[in-house]
């Protein structure tokens, strides 16, 4: 087992729900996104956010629109669609699920803590 | 003394020493190459000019010079193309690709059922021999136009091999070894199958 390869992968998934979970408030800059992301420690290199949030949009997760900026050229918004809104409920529901089942795997194995 | 070259990225100018330049540069390249094979890779590619151009402005500012230093620490925030994503390709195609299929290793004729035009025997065959199925049909149907032994042929096959079933079959059909892994994607690919085929069904009536 690659550990490093496992991290890798949760980090994924986790960061995949996240960015859905922040643009579920409404219309975010991708720059804010990387704040509250880097806040909660969930991003080590920017540069994952930008394909990512490309595929989700071309998934139908996302849409964006073009705002003006007092700072320079328009920047791209992001909020979620219906069918991102609906993936979201889905993955709420499969965290909590997952973070119940790894509670009891953990608490029954209490040795291993 | 060192030269400074006027840059433009998405809109925004800059000043950059000619050694900032080039590293810059050669990190830019690095993820252009990464992403131009892809649909949507301009799209990625511009995205992340637009993020290093305003991480230059809150550095330097609009007229201010860009040096190595900013440069390096800007490559350190992004990080390098190959910490972007990970490799492995989020493409979900369900059509199988013949041509791919070469080691002949645990290889099995089977029916080929989820790429069927009549009953699989040819897109089986083609599984089999590692060779697009078309090569088949059209043998197939030039044996029907000559004297209708292409029929006979293809009726007989249809009796003779079983199609693929289980997942295990289809593993063997398509000449992967019956590992735990293997059967998970395998089942992954049964379920995008039957929900495609479902969705397709229900629209149909609708």
């Amino acid at each position: 087992m690659n550990i490093e390869n496992v991290k890798a992968q949760m980090r994924k998934g986790v960061l995949e729900y996240c960015t859905l979970s922040i643009l579920s408030k409404g219309y975010a800059y991708a720059s804010d996104i990387i704040k509250e992301l880097k806040n909660a420690e969930l991003i080590v290199v920017e540069g994952t956010l930008y394909p990512l949030l490309t595929r989700q949009k071309n998934a139908g997760l996302l849409t964006y629109k073009w705002e003006e900026s007092t700072q320079g050229p328009p920047r791209k918004y992001y909020k979620l669609t219906e069918k991102g809104e609906a993936a979201l409920n889905e993955l709420n529901k499969s965290w909590n699920y997952l973070t119940q089942s790894v509670e009891k795997i953990r608490t029954k194995n209490t040795g291993n803590l | 003394m060192k030269k400074t070259i006027r840059i433009h990225i998405s809109g925004f100018i800059f000043n950059i020493d000619e050694d900032a330049y080039k590293i810059l540069d050669k990190w830019l390249n690095r993820i252009s190459e990464k992403y131009k094979n892809e649909e949507d890779g301009e799209e990625i590619f511009n995205d992340i000019e637009m993020r290093v151009a305003e991480l230059f402005e809150e550095k330097v500012g609009n007229e201010g010079v860009v040096t190595q230093k900013e440069v390096e620490e800007i490559i350190k925030t992004m990080g390098q193309p190959e910490d972007f994503e990970n490799d492995e390709e989020p493409v979900t195609e369900n059509k199988t690709d013949y041509s791919k299929k070469k080691s002949r290793k645990q290889r099995r004729l089977y029916r080929d059922e989820e790429n069927k035009i009549i009953a699989g025997v040819c897109s089986g065959l083609g599984n089999y021999f590692g060779i697009d199925p078309v090569i088949f049909r059209l043998l197939f149907v030039a044996g029907l136009i000559i004297g209708g032994f292409g029929t006979l042929l293809y009726i007989i096959l249809w009796i003779a091999i079983p199609k693929a079933e289980t997942i295990a079959q289809k593993l063997e059909m398509n000449g992967e070894p019956v590992t735990i892994s293997n059967i998970e994607k395998a089942i992954k690919e049964e379920i995008d199958w039957v929900k495609e085929k479902w969705f397709r069904r229900k629209k149909r009536r609708n």
